[in-house]
């Protein structure tokens, strides 16, 4: 009868790998159903381990040593493009006095604060990976990304591009495209991976927001902000920056680059075959929802917002091919799970998504 | 080199940005050295037999579009980042280089 006495009073952890090992997707989502009305950590451990697919569930998942900790190494490329190099700073070393290492080493730092402390993830795979970096990647390198195992970080052209290292949300932005690989591995293709893209803006962006403490509606809601150089030109006051999360289609307005191409709407869906079809343009109409469910939500994004995207993230039903309904639809259904069905919250999301052109 | 030139037309987006710059180059516009590095390097790619179709792409990944065209015949190749060969690699930095020129 005691209010604590949850399913976890009588089925042991060890049933719930069991399931995320064995079960049919129906078993899979009761468990992940039934775990998600607990918040406590090991909980939060167990689900993200369920969560995280059909994939191998790791061993060590529920003791990975030191959870709470990162595990972080800065390699030199040398301005070659390889992705190894001399480590130049470890975990427990001080900073080095070189700008790109020590923003990626605080970078990695901050995002693996924001997983661990909001949503109770160790590291990208949930499993305490060692977060590993190469700055000074290539010539003039004009980008950042994320291979599968490390992040790389180019130094920048210096005329369009400063060093990647620069912009917080840019190292939150590369972090999360790991998080999505070992969650709902959405194609890097059309509207999955416009999906793709836009789960690494929202969390590329929570992580600095976090980090700075603002709330919605403090934040500036850009991507890159920082990372074109002064001879970029904005739209109006607003310094150039990639991607302008509440306004997409307003971030940079220039000569060389042309004007921010990111819809905010699905009547303006770019049908392109660049870009992968497009990922990094359409983006801006989830984006844009995230960014109104936040707003109206109030207060800071990285709690509720994040927490029901989080959600969505790692439902069984979002799959690799997913559309953008399909993923609105399981922030819907994420929504009625974390604050009850028909709350406010959930009627906040399908307003954001309504906005955009998407009815859930 | 003169009418034995050949013509690359190239194009890169993604990448975090998701920017797309591009150039094109017409051999036979070029310091004859030059020229023959840049029909090495076309050779290469032709021989290769890859590009034919988009490759699967990866979380910002450069990708790369290139149209060789040599006596009236143009074709397309269709490339990923992360998996260009190492004469394909020194092709793009050479186009993105002229890409990059005011």
């Amino acid at each position: 009868m005691c209010r604590s006495c949850s399913i976890y009073c009588i089925v042991p952890p060890v049933v719930f790998e069991q399931i995320a090992k064995n079960g049919n997707a129906e078993q899979r989502e009761w468990a992940i159903e039934t775990v998600s009305r607990d918040h406590s950590l090991r909980v939060a451990r167990i689900q993200n381990s369920l969560l995280r697919g059909t994939g191998p569930i790791r061993a060590d998942a529920l003791a990975a040593s030191d959870p709470g900790q990162p595990k972080r190494t800065v390699y030199d490329a040398k301005n070659l493009e390889q992705v190894t190099g001399e480590v130049v700073r470890a975990e427990g070393g001080p900073a080095v006095g070189d700008a790109a290492a020590d923003e990626a080493f605080d970078g990695l730092g901050a995002t693996y604060t924001l997983w661990y402390d909001v949503y109770q993830r160790d590291s990208i795979d949930d499993s305490g990976l060692p977060l590993d970096a190469i700055v000074h990647y290539g010539d003039r390198y004009d980008n950042a990304f994320w291979d599968g195992q490390r992040m790389v970080f180019g130094d920048g052209d210096g005329e369009l591009f400063n060093r990647f290292t620069v912009a917080l949300d840019v190292i939150g932005h590369e972090l999360a495209h790991g998080v999505v690989e070992t969650t709902a591995n959405l194609n890097y293709w059309q509207q999955s991976g416009a999906l793709n893209e836009h789960v690494a803006d929202v969390f590329g962006s929570l992580v600095k927001q976090y980090k700075e403490g603002e709330s919605a509606e403090q934040a500036d809601w850009l991507i890159g902000a920082g990372l074109l150089t002064d001879k970029v030109e904005g739209t109006g006051d607003q310094p150039a920056a990639l991607r302008s999360m509440a306004a997409p289609g307003t971030a940079f307005d220039d000569d060389v680059l042309g004007k921010d191409p990111q819809p905010d709407h699905m009547d303006k869906f770019v049908q392109t075959t660049q870009d992968n079809g497009g990922v990094h343009i359409n983006s801006g109409i989830p984006n844009k929802a995230f960014h109104s469910v936040a707003l109206e939500l109030g207060g800071n994004a990285w709690e509720k917002a994040g927490a029901i995207w989080y959600s969505a993230l790692r439902d069984p039903r979002v799959k690799p091919t997913a559309r953008f309904l399909t993923f609105a639809k399981a922030t819907g259904r994420a929504a009625n799970r974390l604050y009850g069905d028909g709350s406010a919250e959930a009627k906040t999301v399908a307003n954001g998504w309504k906005a955009v052109g998407i009815k859930i | 080199m003169g009418g034995n030139g050949l013509r690359i037309e190239f194009r890169r987006s993604g990448g975090f940005a998701g920017l797309t710059i591009g150039t094109e180059v017409d051999t036979g516009e070029l310091p004859p050295e030059e020229a023959r590095v840049f029909e090495r390097l076309a050779e290469s790619l032709e021989r290769s037999g890859v590009g034919d179709s988009p490759p699967p792409g990866k979380p910002d990944r450069f990708q790369y579009e290139l149209t060789i065209t040599r006596g009236g015949k143009s074709r397309r190749f269709q490339l990923a980042e992360q998996e260009l060969t190492p004469e394909a690699r020194e092709l793009v930095n050479l186009l993105v280089e002229r890409a990059r020129r005011p």
